[in-house]
């Protein structure tokens, strides 16, 4: 089973688009991917500094994905640690302990060092869903609080209970695989950038097979493009297995939110 | 299919270790590329591309068995015309190297010249007369990841428009445009563009609906991108066969009369 950790939709007004999922679903067929985890709306979401609503109906949109197409997508609550800890928690009980949602994607509004994090990563704890978290090492500025792969060390140190999904592993590069190595609750996802040479196999190597796990990006990423960025580099069929999906079914096997 | 941009020699800026031309050719043939237009990649930031360019000259003529028999390269040699000697050097390796090189390839951002140069446009004007396309390199490398102490932002579209504009004879191959820059580019009939930065939803359906697709062309941009990749960028809606056919071969050999 290739399960795709990290997608987005950019469906205007955060609005199911049928249209919109079909072509997702088409494009995902073509390249057989299996799972998409849905990580939120592009469009429509609030950019940088989401507001409440913006979060609830990015919310929204990820749990009709999954009431509408439970075996192919899985959706992740969407949050901005900035709000009051009430909102958070509340969205988490909305999303996942009553919803359809298996866990928490966080991008750039706080940066993961903030301690405002932290009611939410006890929170996937004890719930025991995996957070996404964006990162980056950018050379050219960073968006809005950022983090870097050295930030996501810092948030797994903090919660080392809590599986973490540090995305884009090309944006990190070589310093971001480093900074994470003896943080064995965090795995990195493979989107991000362009298809820097040796990337892939130096996560390998660096850490461990069961550490790596395929992202696309979608639709700001070509699904063929990214799964070529795997299969190009990964030979051996057994760790290819677990990088495409293997990986992402054991730690969303935790909750027991997602069926596989 | 015909890799029409990839580079020979070890980018610094990369983990990937030095790797041999025969060992180039094998990663290439593994992606399902039988033949690359190849320049030497050191030239990017070494004081003297022709130097460069006539060590990649030696390499191909001296490469050994390991080499996979159903795999050529052809030359894509470097000019710095800001540099004083270019047209002679130029004239020497194309008398030297013969039908071996197929293009000539400018580095306008890591060289530091303008594409108004009067220089670029001689240069343009050569590569008309020898039947050559001019190879403009817009970026190595996405612009997040460069060192910190060497930003090197892309080259201005609009420059390459008016290079283009001003000689139509001169047809031209647009090497790490981003899919944003594609709409622009389209403007100038004799602008050609390789897909090795090329990424979107379905990367060749959305080019195609903004570029012609008888002027893109397949590129890996080894060894600083993995091959795989790129290549994948062929798969797309199986009505677009004939594009994909045209892409991943028949526009470079059109381009480049291979």
């Amino acid at each position: 089973m290739i399960i795709d950790c990290h997608i987005h939709f950019a469906s205007a007004g955060c609005e199911y688009n049928e249209t919109d999922v079909l072509q997702c679903l088409h494009l995902a067929d073509r390249n057989g991917i299996d799972r998409m985890i849905y990580l939120f709306n592009l469009a429509d979401s609030g950019g940088y500094d989401p507001q409440p609503g913006h979060i609830r109906k990015s919310n929204d949109l990820g749990m009709e994905l999954v009431t509408r197409y439970p075996d192919r997508f899985i959706s992740y609550c969407y949050l901005h640690p900035a709000h009051d800890p009430e909102f958070s928690l509340a969205e988490i009980d909305r999303c996942i302990v009553n919803g359809p949602m298996a866990g928490i994607k966080l991008w750039v509004a706080v940066n993961a060092t903030d301690a405002r994090l932290d009611p939410i990563m006890r929170r996937a704890a004890e719930l025991r869903v995996p957070v996404l978290h964006h990162a980056w090492y950018k050379a050219n500025g960073y968006a809005y609080n950022e983090s870097t792969p050295k930030d996501i060390a810092n948030l797994a140190r903090r919660h080392p209970d809590v599986p973490i999904v540090m995305a884009h592993l090309a944006g990190g590069g070589v310093e971001g695989v480093y900074d994470i190595v003896d943080c064995p609750n965090v795995v990195v996802d493979t989107s991000g950038a362009q298809p820097i040479a040796g990337m892939v196999e130096f996560a390998i190597e660096h850490l461990g097979p069961d550490r790596v796990v395929f992202g696309s990006d979608w639709p700001l990423r070509d699904y063929a493009v990214q799964k070529a960025r795997v299969t190009g580099a990964i030979h051996d069929p057994a760790v290819r297995d677990l990088v495409l999906g293997g990986n992402m079914r054991r730690i969303l096997a935790a909750s027991g939110k997602v069926s596989l | 299919m015909i890799d029409a941009s990839c580079w020979w020699g070890q980018w610094p800026f990369s983990i990937m270790g030095q790797v041999s031309l025969a060992g180039t050719a094998r990663r290439l043939r593994e992606a399902g590329v039988k033949h690359a237009l190849i320049s030497p990649i050191r030239a990017v930031l070494a004081p003297d591309a022709a130097t460069c360019n006539r060590d990649l000259l030696a390499e191909v003529r001296n490469l050994d068995a390991s080499m996979p028999e159903d795999f050529r390269f052809s030359l894509v040699p470097v000019v710095n015309p800001a540099l004083p000697g270019w047209r002679v050097q130029l004239n020497d390796l194309l008398d030297d190297a013969g039908p071996l090189v197929a293009g000539v390839k400018i580095i306008p951002n890591y060289h530091q010249f303008d594409l108004g140069d009067g220089r670029v446009s001689e240069l343009a004007r050569m590569c008309q007369a020898r039947n050559l396309p001019l190879c403009i390199q817009v970026r190595v490398q996405d612009e997040r990841s460069h060192h910190p102490l060497l930003k090197v932002p892309g080259v201005d579209i609009q420059s390459i428009l008016s290079l283009a504009t001003t000689h139509p004879g001169t047809r031209m191959l647009v090497c790490g445009a981003y899919n944003a820059e594609l709409p622009r580019l389209a403007t100038a009939p004799n602008i050609h563009v390789e897909i090795s930065f090329v990424e979107s939803i379905d990367t060749l359906a959305v080019a195609i609906a903004s570029f012609d697709a008888k002027r893109l062309l397949l590129a890996t941009n080894v060894p600083v991108h993995d091959p795989a990749p790129s290549v994948a960028k062929l798969v797309t809606d199986p009505s677009l066969a004939s594009a994909v056919q045209d892409i991943a071969s028949g526009n470079a050999r059109r381009l480049f009369h291979l």
